[in-house]
């Protein structure tokens, strides 16, 4: 008996025991919880511009911007410098590992640039990289690269999400989906597809103490009311791209923070090479329907505080925003212009958007208003966003798509407004376009570059097929968690963030 | 018709039935000229009012819309629609049904068989993802979808009143005068089992309406800014807290039409099958 009582203690002691020491080891960790709407994990070079805490934790890029300032700060790369704008010379950090433990070298930079001109890859940066004539490696730290034309903003291209820096000797072409490898401070321990990933702290990261946090776990969650509740009961810490309503009802409750790192755009493009919008009146009378006023409180923001608009595909908060008045509402002009134009009695057209994307349906509906009196009817189409992306943009005859902006405007020019750009979405094809670009693109004098960039959004104003509503990128997070970054290249650090136990 | 309405006058169950749906059918014929908003008109600086406040009885939506203006404009494309699929949906089923069950056999094996595997698949999956493919939804492309899920269930049901009578003597009497088949199932049949087919036609009406709230709200019915009362419920759910109204109001819409027409139609049964 007493043997008995003995060892069904011990048992007891033992089945006690065993939970509170597991406990007390998963308490030691620290895991910070990320739900992202879309589970796209694409190799980089095809990435649509979506996941990115997933593909930003796991790569690492030459240069990046400081969350806080905005400014350029060394990365992999400790310096770069070019006195011309032609010749660029990158010294590299030394130390850097990859995830598979080979050494971070300057033939990884020369083949991740390289790999931009990959014809079978259809390169998303392609065109920007197109300027480099000649990249060597001077030696295993020290790259040099020959442009044909002179950039003196060539060292931003490196900021582009598609340009983190690839392993020379990795297989990206059958591994960069379900197992991308980088030098990112977190390392990709297991992926399942739409559902979620569990990342961990890469130990040999090169910035010493970083990653804060032990892991990271990604849920992909398509539906942000899900995504939301999922914060509000304590299942993950941090929802990126929320919309103001979701903002209104965080902000209500204690325990969550919600942040805005940057403004992206709602934009508006009409196709240039099809009717009705080839015509310029057209596009004009549209114009002259838009109330910034009323689209800023259909995206619950202010105008000139919150929300922006403008004509042009620079945003207001850039340095190379040219203050131009708006137009003013005029009714009467939208529907002389529509005339003229062989539109007396006013036209039907559909307007494709994608339904699910934070501020579109609303600001889609507000445009459709706001249009009609002059007698534009615009019929909405929306869909989920992957089904837009993938069957309606680019085709329609005007849409209303979110951007992220560029910390070098150049970026988005070049990827949306050049001739045959593959992202140019109003299939503009405009040479007055084209030569500011590329004028601004080799400019190597800061005072013109301005004047030039002045110059493209006058032509924009005047006769360009977009309209351009600037909204907060929203992100909710546990009040718990700590020092979130995100700066304008919307790639999140979540290396430098943590949270309280 | 008399014994219709001393039935009637004896169930106010379906009394009140009846009433909310005229009410309802009242409010989409001449709602939209009695109302102050049209179903669009955007409010911008009273947005999110409560109900009553700056003459909004029902108060109003992010964008500014009146939700009482939403609510009646949008009785019009339920009742339309599901109107149209219950007649469409119940018009092929009877065809269906009938030729199957009237020539039985292979014909009857063959119709059967399609209509079990169409049945396999729930309506409303089968409505989602057509519609899904489609992607873009109009009334006319709803109306036609729904009614094709729906018919294998009415052409069971028409089957099932057309066995009942086929073997009665008046189908034999027609028979030897020489009718042909068409004129037997159409004109001595069918008057014979329009109670079940009425029923049948009503208890599609309310599933109807479930149907096209729900494609609503799962995003693949109409594009907004139609006010699809299924669509109002899901554009606002994630304010259901703050401002409970602009849900609260479109769903009490539904479940009132889809009750009237349940107890309407549960009268209809007892009286036209009973009357049999």
């Amino acid at each position: 008996m007493k043997k008995i009582m003995v060892t069904s203690l011990l048992l007891i002691a033992v089945v006690f025991a065993l939970p509170a020491g597991g406990q007390q080891e998963a308490d030691e960790s620290m895991i910070i919880r990320v739900a992202e709407q879309v589970p796209n994990l694409l190799t980089i070079g095809s990435w649509d511009g979506q996941a990115f805490s997933l593909n930003g934790s796991i790569y690492d890029y030459l240069v990046e911007v400081d969350a806080h300032t905005g400014e350029l700060v060394p990365s992999m790369a400790t310096g770069w410098n070019s006195p011309d704008g032609i010749v660029w010379t990158f010294t590299l950090r030394k130390g850097i590992t990859f995830h598979d433990g080979s050494d971070f070298t300057a033939e990884d930079v020369v083949f991740t640039i390289k790999r931009t001109q990959d014809k079978q890859l259809g390169h998303l940066k392609a065109e920007d990289f197109k300027i480099v004539d000649r990249i060597i490696a001077v030696d295993d730290y020290t790259v040099e690269i020959t442009l044909n034309t002179p950039n003196p903003t060539f060292v931003y291209l490196l900021t582009d999400y598609n340009m983190a820096m690839l392993s020379s000797e990795y297989d990206y072409a059958s591994k960069g989906e379900t197992n991308p490898m980088g030098s990112g401070p977190f390392k990709l321990e297991r992926l399942i597809p739409k559902e979620s990933a569990v990342l961990t702290a890469f130990d040999n990261y090169w910035n010493e103490g970083y990653p804060i946090a032990d892991e990271l776990h990604i849920y992909f969650v398509p539906d942000i009311d899900a995504s939301v509740s999922l914060l509000e009961s304590g299942e993950v810490d941090i929802v990126t791209q929320i919309n103001p309503t979701l903002k209104n009802r965080l902000e209500a409750q204690d325990g969550f923070t919600v942040v805005a790192p940057y403004q992206e755009s709602r934009i508006v493009a009409m196709r240039t090479d099809q009717e009705p919008f080839d015509d310029n009146r057209v596009r004009l009378a549209l114009k002259y329907t838009m109330d910034p006023e009323v689209l800023a409180l259909a995206s619950q923001g202010i105008i000139g505080e919150s929300v922006f608009y403008n004509e042009n595909p620079l945003v207001n908060t850039l340095a190379q925003h040219k203050e131009i008045p708006h137009r003013g509402r005029d009714i009467a002009k939208a529907k002389e212009l529509l005339a003229q134009a062989g539109y007396p009695n006013g036209l039907t057209v559909d307007l494709y958007y994608p339904s699910d994307h934070p501020y579109s349906s609303e600001l889609a509906q507000t445009i459709k208003e706001l249009a009609a009196p002059a007698g534009f009817d615009l019929k909405l189409n929306g869909s989920p966003r992957d089904i837009y992306l993938s069957q309606y943009w680019l085709n329609g005859t005007i849409q209303l798509t979110g951007w992220g902006v560029r910390v070098d405007p150049t970026m988005l020019l070049r990827l949306a407004y050049y001739s045959g750009a593959p992202w140019n979405e109003s299939h503009l094809s405009n040479p007055e376009v084209d030569r500011l670009i590329d004028a601004i693109s080799s400019e190597v004098d800061n005072q013109k570059r301005m004047e030039f960039y002045a110059e493209l959004q006058d032509v924009f104003f005047e006769e360009g097929p977009i309209i351009n509503i600037q909204v907060p990128y929203l992100v909710g997070l546990n009040a718990a968690l700590s020092d979130y970054r995100q700066p304008i290249t919307m790639l999140p650090q979540l290396e430098y963030a943590s949270i309280e136990q | 018709m008399n014994t219709f309405y001393l039935q009637l006058k004896k169930s106010p169950l379906a009394i009140i039935g009846l009433s909310i749906l005229l009410l309802w059918i009242f409010a989409a014929l001449f709602g939209p000229s009695l109302v102050s908003y049209t179903y669009t008109e955007m409010d911008m600086h009273n947005q999110l009012v409560s109900p009553g406040e700056q003459g909004h009885l029902l108060g109003t939506d992010a964008l500014g819309r009146d939700v009482f203006s939403r609510i009646i404009y949008g009785s019009r494309t339920i009742l339309t629609v599901a109107l149209l699929t219950s007649l469409l949906s119940s018009f092929a089923g009877i065809i269906i049904g009938f030729i199957a069950g009237y020539f039985g056999g292979l014909v009857d094996t063959f119709f059967l068989r399609i209509m079990d595997i169409l049945m396999a698949i729930p309506p409303l999956v089968l409505s989602m993802v057509v519609l899904g493919i489609l992607g873009n939804s109009t009334i006319l492309s709803l109306t036609i979808i729904v009614s094709i899920a729906y018919t294998p269930a009415t052409a069971r049901v028409a089957r099932g009143a057309l066995l009942t009578c086929k073997n009665t003597e008046y189908v034999d009497a027609a028979r030897i005068r020489g009718e042909s088949n068409i004129f037997i199932m159409f004109v001595e049949i069918l008057p014979n089992t329009i109670g079940p087919v009425i029923v049948e036609i009503t208890a599609r009406f309310a599933y109807s309406i479930m149907m096209i709230a729900s494609l609503g709200f799962l995003g693949v019915g109409l594009q907004p800014p139609t006010p699809d009362w299924g669509m109002m419920v899901i554009e606002n759910k994630s304010i259901i807290r703050s401002a409970p109204w602009t849900v609260v109001y479109p769903s009490l819409a539904i479940a009132s039409l889809v009750i009237a027409i349940s107890l309407f139609s549960d009268f209809l049964s007892k009286v036209m099958i009973n009357e049999n």
